[in-house]
């Protein structure tokens, strides 16, 4: 295995590096508290008895072996051009990850590595939440030559400049009334149910509540609420409607309080927050899609939203980021474009009509399913089972006309979703990893999905062109793949 | 486009028929403690034959399935996968996206002398893309060509 490592530089062969031999005592330091927790009873004076004593000496035999087998199975090296892990006791595996793909190295001491004078190593790359790479543990001395080496191997290839301190312009800012405005189209139950569950958890019931506000000057109400059901149903959801909008409204105002966009050369800096002022720093090169969004209410009084899927380095950094919580489309088309040069599609493709018989068929069966469920424990829900072959088709039919693509010569343009409908502007340099996807019941239609992965992407909500005919969607992956790798050819690479 | 190593058939076999057992392991624990329980479901020794008889009856054909329909090409720059039972999916993974890759087996893979290819790129579904069933030195040549590219390719 060393061999072939040692092909790109045949003259100095690869020396693979171990870990200092005091990781072993950490980590069994480190697994004691398994141990503690086994030989609980008898810390507390108890007489040990045999089924404690099998644990323990299972424990050990499995533990302890394990530990070693680790260090003894864990060698890395540093090459000019990458970093090689190689590492696992039941599955091996040997990781190469390329310098210049490294965002990050960070050097960590727990209190006990500290003592010791050892130090955990861990290396990051772009995109992905999880540490790629993890060297633990070394002597602090090797740590830092490790974090030095890297650095400057990185700089041998560029990968960081400086720009000059530019200029700052706002782009957009909010006053109250906007905000209050934009707030009123932020309806949610979840902010309700949070409620609710606090206050089941505080042991209030909305009776007790009320009686204490109003202190039973609405005692005639309760009394015809106990005579019609139907009314007290009405009442009940009227109640929560407006408690959930009104929630809706504090949340927004919070959050977005004084929001501020700046831009500043290369970078976005985004500012608001009523208690806490969060600030952010968005860098130009870290925006993967832009994502214009809006509701049927928001978009019938004209208003959207624009957002950056942002690529980033752990959970923190990386996510979507709200670059306008509320404006007009010329004003959001305005700030896209000092983003980047985005001309947005006039007219959009449409996906196969099949694409409402599979959708229909789709509702039909989990809104049945999902009332049948409710039925359950709420015998009543039976009764709306009379609405799912009307809902389905209608629903059906509204994501169908919502539904669409564009290509234009730099992106990739998807529309999608009813009540949370969404712009994706995705732009060909800045894809991943490309996929056509056929269920079995898409392949008896010839019908086929294409999904684009964009880096930082949410779990939920990512762009897919859903039910192109099986021949779209195969010239589709060509075209957009083959402007993928001019775009590359043609530039210098940015991403 | 390549088939994978026919000696992944029996790797995934035998992943199934340990989940086959540990179902069955289950379903026997179930029928030993409600053996003459009044309320039980269905007549003794169903639940254990059930699990027995879907398990390794999935664990025969599956394999077969997958295999069938398992192809990957190594281009230039681009790793094309296709692969999916129920599902089709084909993927194109272009190789300057990669952002590291791993070679990894576990101790059947081991035993059989496989291996498998993981590339992981800054996407968010598709970040592991996972190639198995290759022969070691396969893998390696693979992972050799992989790593080649990206040496030579500056970000």
């Amino acid at each position: 295995m060393e061999q072939d490592a040692a092909q790109v530089k045949p003259s100095a062969p690869l020396a693979m590096r171990r870990l200092h031999p005091l990781t072993l005592l950490v980590r069994l330091v480190m697994s004691s508290p398994a141990l503690g927790i086994l030989l609980l009873p008898t810390l507390r004076g108890q007489p040990v008895d045999r089924g404690t004593l099998v644990l323990v000496i299972l424990y050990v035999l499995v533990a302890f072996p394990l530990i070693l087998a680790h260090y003894i199975r864990f060698r890395y090296a540093l090459t000019p051009r990458e970093l090689i892990i190689e590492s696992g006791v039941l599955t091996h595996r040997r990781r190469n990850i390329p310098i210049d793909r490294i965002q990050n190295v960070q050097i960590e001491r727990t209190l006990l590595a500290r003592l010791l004078g050892l130090a955990r190593v861990r290396i990051e790359t772009a995109g992905s939440a999880e540490t790629e790479g993890e060297i633990a543990f070394v002597r602090l001395a090797e740590a830092q030559r490790l974090k030095e080496q890297v650095q400057t191997f990185r700089r041998d290839y560029g990968a960081a400049t400086q720009t000059p301190p530019q200029r700052r312009t706002l782009l957009f800012a909010m006053s109250l009334g906007q905000l209050l405005r934009s707030g009123a189209f932020r309806f949610s139950l979840v902010y309700l149910a949070g409620i609710f569950s606090g206050m089941e958890y505080l042991e209030l019931t909305p009776e007790d509540l009320i009686d204490w506000v109003v202190r039973g000057r609405l005692h005639w109400v309760q009394e015809a609420f106990a005579q019609a059901p139907l009314l007290a149903t009405t009442a009940t959801l009227l109640l929560a409607a407006l408690l959930g909008w009104l929630a809706g409204i504090v949340i927004h105002v919070v959050r977005f309080y004084d929001f501020q966009l700046w831009q500043e050369g290369e970078r976005l800096y985004l500012r608001s927050g009523l208690f806490t002022v969060a600030e952010h720093v968005v860098p130009n090169r870290r925006i993967q899609a832009l994502v214009i969004r809006t509701n049927p209410l928001m978009q019938h009084f004209g208003w959207y939203a624009l957002e950056a899927q942002l690529m980033g380095i752990g959970q923190e950094t990386q996510g979507v980021r709200m670059l306008v919580p509320f404006a007009r489309p010329g004003e959001i088309q305005r700030i896209a474009a000092c983003v980047w040069p985005v001309a947005w599609p006039a007219a959009w493709e449409k996906v196969s009509p099949r694409m409402m018989r599979r959708t229909t068929i789709r509702y039909l069966v989990a809104g049945t399913v999902l009332l049948l469920g409710l039925g359950w424990i709420w015998p009543a829900a039976h009764w709306l089972l009379v609405g799912v072959p009307l809902g389905a088709p209608l629903m059906a039919w509204l994501q169908y006309r919502r539904h669409g693509y564009a290509l234009t010569e730099q992106y990739l343009f998807v529309r999608q979703g009813v009540f949370r409908h969404r712009i994706w502007c995705l732009p060909y340099c800045k894809m991943q990893v490309f996929s056509v996807r056929r269920s079995l019941f898409q392949r008896r239609w010839k019908l086929a999905n294409l999904d684009v992965d964009m880096a930082g992407a949410p779990f939920t909500g990512t762009p897919v062109v859903r039910d192109l005919p099986e021949t779209v969607a195969e010239q589709l992956l060509q075209a957009v793949y083959a402007r993928f790798q001019t775009c590359w050819k043609m530039q210098a690479p940015s991403a | 486009m390549e088939s994978l190593d026919p000696a992944i058939r029996i790797v995934w076999r035998i992943k199934l028929l340990l989940w086959t057992l540990a179902g069955t392991l289950l379903a026997l624990v179930y029928e030993l403690t409600h053996w003459f329980a009044p309320d039980r479901w269905g007549p003794q020794g169903f639940w254990v034959l059930l699990v027995l008889l879907l398990g390794s009856s999935l664990s025969w054909w599956l394999p077969k399935l997958r295999y069938r329909y398992w192809r990957y090409a190594l281009s230039p720059e681009e790793l094309v996968l296709e692969r999916g039972v129920l599902v089709r999916v084909r993927t194109i993974v272009p190789l300057r996206r990669v952002q590291h890759l791993d070679i990894a087996q576990d101790l059947i893979e081991r035993e059989l002398g496989l291996a498998r290819i993981v590339l992981h790129t800054a996407g968010t579904r598709h970040s592991a893309v996972v190639l198995p069933g290759l022969r070691q030195e396969q893998a390696e040549a693979l992972r050799e060509k992989v790593r080649q590219y990206l040496l030579e390719d500056t970000l």
